[in-house]
């Protein structure tokens, strides 16, 4: 049986305090890398990216999700969830400052397509996403991504 | 019709842009809309009719005199429905 439950506690941090948008990057990519998901070449592209192409994955008020197309880098289609203590700017982005980080591994245009799917219908859901960036347990956060 | 939602990459924003584009269209009882996710360089190429992205590619992209939906939030429906309706209304 496919299990399709999207994420588990591994895959959570709770306001975090990072000094920048970088930093809020590496700590959303490091869970991945703990479970094997993304080699942190994954994050330096996300962040090499970002430096070419700016912040171009800031895609709501508040919420950025940091992927890049380095599918060299991914071992499995995954997502980490992590909100922060102090919300950060993701450059000259017009939904700053970012308080949810959601970091997402992709592996190619198809395979993550269901993955995706559960998290914009999560965050086309204002109240979801207030209830996400405000999540003060990792069972709250896991309730709504595996409802 | 045909919608481009233009990106970097076309593999994590976009394809959320698209579910997005897709519900606005069902909120407005639209059928018979190609919507495709393209790079900007696809996207000259692309015959689309309406171009949805974020203010760096719409710039990028005015030249083209084609309809823009110029974007902030990618998981606003309403807003592109919105848009959408005064673009049609407009023709």
């Amino acid at each position: 049986m496919l299990d399709l439950r999207l994420l588990n506690k591994e895959r959570v941090a709770l306001q975090v305090r990072v000094k920048d948008w970088k930093e809020a990057v590496r700590v959303s990519g490091q869970l991945l890398v703990d479970v094997g998901s993304i080699e942190s070449c994954y994050i330096d592209a996300i962040i090499e990216n970002m430096q070419e192409y700016g912040p171009y994955f800031v895609l709501a008020p508040g919420v950025a999700m940091p992927h890049a197309s380095c599918s060299s880098g991914v071992h499995q289609v995954d997502i980490s969830v992590v909100t922060l203590a102090n919300e950060v700017a993701f450059m000259d982005s017009l939904n700053n400052p970012v308080k949810l980080v959601i970091c997402l591994a992709a592996t190619d245009n198809n395979s993550h397509i269901e993955l995706l799917k559960k998290v914009s219908q999560i965050l086309s859901d204002e109240t979801c996403v207030q209830r996400v960036k405000h999540a003060k347990t990792v069972e709250e956060v896991l309730t709504i991504f595996n409802s | 019709m045909k919608i481009a939602c233009v990106c970097a990459m076309g593999l994590g924003s976009s394809l959320i842009l698209r579910m997005t584009v897709e519900t606005a269209l069902k909120q407005l009882h639209m059928k018979d809309v190609e919507v495709e996710v393209v790079d900007t360089s696809t996207a000259r190429g692309s015959q689309a009719d309406i171009i949805v992205s974020s203010h760096s590619f719409c710039e990028q992209l005015s030249d083209m005199g084609v309809a823009m939906i110029e974007v902030v939030n990618y998981t606003d429906a309403n807003y592109i429905k919105e848009q959408l309706q005064k673009i049609l209304s407009a023709q």
